[in-house]
């Protein structure tokens, strides 16, 4: 079974589960909003390892999945809407809690598994993450990080870097692969500068992404192609199905 | 070559850590999450290499001069100063983008210029979810204690009779204190764990040890207690817990200094449990000790050797 994990208004997850179902695979669609009012969740953790089962009534038990893509950003907590503030709060620190320690050991392939910082997978810092791109070979604008920064500094500083020409591009990165290079390439109009794959795998690598689905934006100018920012959220169908069928793939991966 | 400082240093773990670093010879930067106006950080990126300066009051600081940090903040909206001020408010809108720039310089140095940071606060997070960090414990190859996670009260029965009791506690990091499960007293209140997820845990009897991991070093105390959670021994058995020093098995040590490392947390502190039954077990690792108390009832030097970490240039 597959099961893919989100919000409830991430279209991309939607067009994914859609993709998964026209293509012969039984995929189960589970939004925060449905984890949140499920029957029963339970996880061990003990000396004979790690298992769980999240029983979600008439939509399934999650227990053996073969593949999970986790697109959780938010914790399951709308059953505690209406409470007060306080004891909310406290709630949403407990389901986040379970839900990284659930997500953490889930069985199957499993693109993301989350990070203490982002249930949704790796989430370093956008100033750590440009550093590491850096370290790893891509081209990083000059920008500064003050008072009332954007939160996308890093793409505003790569279209000022790359002048009158600049064009923004999205990448889907799985397992530190770019997914459908060559498509990317002719959306670009113009080939990957030497060595680009590889620093895109470095950088994987090095936020913790080596076995990871992410997103990365790109300013395009001339021949020089800037990192710009990373996601653990990508949008799925600029890779279209060549990354429905990688995803597929991972099941086949999987150890017995 | 500079330490910086980023907590209230009147709290005592800073206070400590001021001394030791005044006793080491250093002059540290100290940022005061409430002297935000009188401070300033400006930073960014410039041919990928991460560049700026922190200004405290008339003295500023250029990044590539720190060492080291030691990173105990508050969160503006914690700042007494800024008690009920609106999100909006300048003031507050200035301490935040000064917590938030210091919080991606602390985030980045480390791989930008070789500093050491004790600890980031992205690792610090691992200890917002105790059964995930147990599985990261695990893999350090300590034993945990068997554990149920469950919103079931049949399930929470059931493992609190297959252990022959248990104790309960948060998931999180919030209202985090233990107390012992009892079936008959609280068979009402078990039924309104369907609601929320509760974490059970066999209780594990034996004595506690606290080890303080700094970098390759560790200073262990034992704890002398009767109460099931000794930090409130106090108000759970009437008098307070006592420590002393411990000299740790060396093969415990270094799988403690390594389980730190692997949690990125070059300044931890490793609960652990000598267990009747010959165990080590280990209960959490906390991410930013408030270690006064081990420092001063325990006699362990742990300001000391924190200070000369920071100022070992990387």
């Amino acid at each position: 079974m597959f099961v893919v994990l989100c919000d409830l208004d991430d279209s991309a997850a939607l067009w994914l589960d859609a993709r998964f179902r026209d293509l012969g695979q039984s995929s189960l669609l589970v939004t925060s909003g449905l984890l949140s009012f499920a029957r029963r969740r339970s996880q061990w953790i003990g000396r004979e390892g790690t298992r769980a089962v999240v029983d979600l009534g008439d939509a399934g038990v999650i227990d053996q999945p073969d593949l999970v893509v986790n697109r959780l950003l938010s914790p399951p907590v709308a059953a505690w809407q209406w409470a007060r503030p306080g004891e909310r709060d406290y709630a949403a620190a407990e389901m986040t809690a379970f839900t990284l320690s659930w997500l953490a050991a889930v069985p199957g392939a499993v693109r993301n598994r989350p990070s203490p910082t982002c249930l949704a997978g790796p989430s370093p810092h956008p100033l750590r993450a440009a550093v590491v791109a850096h370290r790893a070979g891509l081209d990083v604008p000059d920008a500064d990080l003050g008072a009332g920064t954007s939160p996308l500094w890093l793409l505003e500083a790569a279209v000022r870097n790359a002048g009158q020409a600049a064009r923004v591009f999205h990448l889907v990165v799985l397992d530190g692969r770019i997914v459908d290079a060559d498509g990317v390439e002719q959306r670009v109009g113009a080939q990957m500068p030497e060595g680009f794959s590889s620093s895109i795998a470095r950088f994987a690598a090095a936020v913790g992404a080596a076995e990871g689905l992410i997103g990365i934006d790109i300013v395009v100018a001339g021949s020089r192609w800037w990192f710009a920012g990373m996601t653990p959220l990508p949008d799925l169908m600029f890779a279209g199905d060549a990354l429905v069928q990688d995803l597929i793939g991972l099941v086949e991966k999987v150890p017995a | 070559m500079s330490v910086m400082v980023w907590g209230v240093p009147t709290e005592s773990p800073v206070a400590l850590l001021l001394e030791a670093l005044s006793r080491n010879g250093a002059d540290p930067v100290v940022v005061h999450p409430r002297q935000f106006l009188e401070q300033s950080v400006d930073i960014g990126l410039s041919g990928g290499e991460l560049r700026g300066s922190i200004r405290v009051q008339d003295r500023t600081t250029d990044v590539g001069d720190i060492v080291g940090v030691y990173v105990r903040p508050i969160e503006p909206e914690l700042v007494p100063e800024l008690k009920d001020v609106a999100a909006d408010d300048p003031a507050m809108q200035r301490a935040r983008a000064q917590f938030d720039a210091l919080m991606a310089f602390t985030e980045a140095a480390p791989d930008a210029l070789g500093c050491r940071v004790a600890s980031r606060l992205s690792a610090m997070a691992s200890n917002m979810s105790k059964p995930y960090q147990a599985q990261l414990v695990q893999k350090g190859g300590f034993d945990t204690p068997e554990t149920v996670v469950t919103d079931d009260p049949d399930e929470a029965r059931a493992f609190v009779r297959a252990h022959r009791g248990a104790i309960y506690k948060s998931v999180s990091g919030v209202r985090s204190i233990v107390s012992i499960v009892d079936l008959d007293r609280d068979a009402e209140r078990l039924e309104l764990i369907r609601w929320c997820p509760v974490q059970f845990q066999e209780n594990v009897r034996g004595r506690d040890v606290r080890v303080h991991v700094v970098g390759d070093e560790v200073y262990a105390a034992i704890v002398d207690s009767s109460a099931t959670d000794y930090r409130y021994a106090r108000a759970q058995v009437g008098e307070d817990a006592t420590l002393a020093p411990y000299a740790l098995p060396d093969e415990v040590a270094e799988r403690c200094v390594v389980l730190a490392r692997d949690l990125d947390l070059p300044f931890a502190g490793v609960d652990l449990k000598l267990a009747d039954d010959g165990r080590i077990v280990c209960f959490e690792v906390n991410p930013s000790p408030g270690y006064s108390w081990y420092e001063t009832a325990a006699g362990l030097p742990i300001s000391d050797a924190l200070a000369r970490w920071l100022m070992r240039a990387a």
